[in-house]
């Protein structure tokens, strides 16, 4: 039912992959991709270059995260964009390839926060 | 090993036994979030289905998805959905639908494409948006739980509904089925209704309040995940060379066989033909180098809960030995979050909080935040785990924030933890204690002279384990997080703190 990845996307094609997510998903898809990132050693207020998700996926949608032509039919959009925007995307199951992981070989890091 | 249950630990309060349960009971308005699932619960759900298990444990408490319609309770269950259990169990209210068994029409209002006749609702080609439905008292922010049956499925799909409010998923098999419902906005409704084109019959509808405040996340990928796992390596039957990570903590490798483990990376030395190995590693990545026969091999953290097999089958990252093992739920220091919508705290003014956790990361992360931050929200509280001190506890009164910590323990930490807030009176800082215990942490008391009080505790979200929902996110298991609208006694605390020690396989 669920496969647990790792999903990162460039913070200019995040937008619409968010709306993408929630169309496939629903009320379940609101909210990803919610994690700011940066490039390592970025100062304070660095905007986010890529924003990312770390957990479960539904079934419907981690084939559409593989498949561009899946994705096009899916969300109505051309298969152009869909595979402009998976060619944005970084996708890796959590077991093959934990989140620091992923992060180190992109070279990100977590948007800082204040305490 | 858990004989008791996971409520069931008694201690002596006050010449009589008590329980969780029994304090909880005590102290109205009381809150039980408990992230674990009991040994039992685990073996026998191993060979259910989803349904099976339901059938079995009607008032389990750990649900997959934020509607309440999966339970969750095997490894990899991703939780969405942790039922109160304010007075030590799940509580559900009066029934709410009149005539559910369906019986006669009476109480229904029956739209186009429907018909109650020989004791059920039948749906013949349905309409979308057509259903049978009445209207009951429903309050806002409360959870319902929605329950009813499929039979002689034909076609197209039907939902549970709270009308022009909540909806849950769209049913298009036989079977019986739950779904959790709330966000009542003053449509006083509810019914089942046909999705697309609905042909089958509807029959056992119930609706009934789940008493109390629930923990959930409607995002998937924002859900924490239950977790048996203590030992760190893979296929540990016949181990081969691997690597994993480490934090600055010390932990103890074990094996079986002729063979050699050598260790480099975040820590150098070896363990030639089996034994144990208890050594201080820093934190990165460390390489296990096997030569020879090494067999049944363990590493885990050395001050991992004592009452746990020293041995743990590990074959791969999900599957594992489970018995013995208590399964919680683990927040990825990602994004996982829970969210309570709405907690009225200002009616005390007092709480107390018993929470048992293990973070497994030294970076800050929330365990737990009244409001969407403390730093902005007067009459708040919270504790966070990273940095040089864990747990920091802060409360914020009318003034500027007090914070207390207890003596610094790195991650891993299997902890349990108790914790009282007073914004009762005029000034807090000497009658506010804070109980800490874990065998050898000290009780400690906040300091600082910064918090004046003067203010109420607010009606707020409690975050569990991220600020907002969306910085600061906690790594680490969280076997259950108690909190008591009152300044509960230590000998009561302490009650509450053996059950949680004990539901963590023993962690002092």
């Amino acid at each position: 039912m669920y496969t647990y990845l790792n999903l990162l996307v460039t913070a200019p094609a995040t937008p619409l992959a968010q709306q993408l997510i929630e169309a496939v998903a629903g009320e379940a898809g609101k909210g990803t991709l919610s994690v700011p990132l940066v490039p390592v050693g970025s100062p304070p207020g660095t905007p986010a270059t890529w924003y990312g998700a770390s957990g479960a996926i539904g079934s419907e949608l981690v084939q559409l995260l593989k498949d561009a032509q899946a994705l096009a039919e899916a969300a109505g959009i051309d298969l152009s964009q869909a595979e402009l925007l998976l060619s944005q995307s970084d996708v890796t199951e959590i077991d093959a390839e934990p989140w620091s992981s992923v992060l180190e070989r992109l070279g990100l890091e977590r948007q800082q926060e204040a305490l | 090993m858990f004989g008791l249950g996971k409520l069931g630990k008694m201690g002596r309060v006050g010449g009589v036994r008590a329980t969780i349960a029994s304090i909880l009971s005590k102290y109205s308005g009381s809150h039980h979030w408990d992230f674990g699932v009991s040994a039992d619960k685990v073996a026998a759900g191993a060979s259910m289905t989803p349904a099976q298990f339901l059938a079995a444990y009607p008032n389990h408490n750990l649900y997959q998805d934020a509607q309440g319609t999966t339970p969750a309770y095997l490894p990899t269950h991703p939780v969405g959905l942790c039922l109160d259990q304010g007075t030590g169990r799940v509580v559900l209210g009066a029934e709410s639908v009149t005539n559910g068994e369906l019986s006669s029409a009476t109480g229904w209002i029956v739209d186009t494409g429907w018909a109650i006749s020989s004791g059920a609702a039948v749906a013949t080609a349905a309409p979308n948006g057509t259903s049978i439905y009445q209207a009951v008292a429903i309050e806002y922010n409360k959870t319902y739980r929605f329950t009813f049956t499929v039979s002689n499925y034909v076609s197209g799909s039907c939902f549970a509904t709270i009308f022009n409010s909540a909806d849950g998923p769209n049913i298009s098999a036989n079977g019986t089925y739950t779904v959790h419902l709330s966000k009542a906005s003053g449509v006083l409704y509810v019914g089942v209704a046909s999705r697309t084109t609905f042909t089958g019959t509807i029959d056992n509808i119930s609706v009934k309040e789940v008493i109390g405040s629930h923990a959930s996340q409607s995002s998937t990928t924002k859900r924490p995940v239950l977790s048996g796992r203590y030992n760190m390596l893979l296929a540990t039957a016949t181990l081969s060379t691997q690597s994993v990570t480490t934090l600055a903590a010390s932990y103890k490798l074990t094996f079986t066989g002729s063979g050699t483990v050598t260790l480099s990376g975040t820590y150098v030395g070896s363990l030639v033909g089996g034994g144990s190995l208890t050594f201080t590693a820093t934190a990165g990545t460390l390489t296990l180098t096997v030569t020879g026969s090494v067999t049944v091999a363990d590493l885990r953290p050395a001050n991992s809960p004592t009452n746990i097999p020293a041995y743990q089958r590990v074959t791969t990252s999900t599957d594992y030995d489970t018995a013995g093992f208590p399964l919680r739920a683990v927040w990825d220091g990602v994004d996982d979050c829970l969210v309570v919508p709405t907690l009225d705290l200002s009616i005390t003014d007092k709480v107390t909080i018993v929470a048992g956790v293990t973070a497994l990361s030294t970076s800050i992360g929330m365990l737990y935040e009244f409001s969407a931050n403390y730093a902005n929200n007067i009459g708040t509280f919270g504790a966070y785990y990273g940095g040089t001190e864990s747990p920091v506890v802060i409360r914020r009164g009318a003034g500027s924030l007090g914070y207390t910590t207890a003596a610094p323990k790195p991650a891993p930490l299997p902890q349990v933890f108790s914790v009282q807030h007073n914004l009762a009176g005029a000034t807090h800082l000497t009658e506010t204690p804070v109980f800490i215990t874990n065998g050898s942490i000290p009780s400690v008391t906040f300091g600082g002279s910064d918090d004046t009080g003067g203010a109420n505790f607010r009606s707020d979200a409690l975050y569990i384990g991220q600020r907002g929902g969306s910085i600061f996110p906690f790594s680490g298991s969280v076997q259950s997080i108690t909190l008591i609208p009152a300044l509960i006694t230590a000998s009561e605390t302490a009650v509450i703190e053996a059950s949680v020690n004990n539901s963590m396989g023993r962690v002092y």
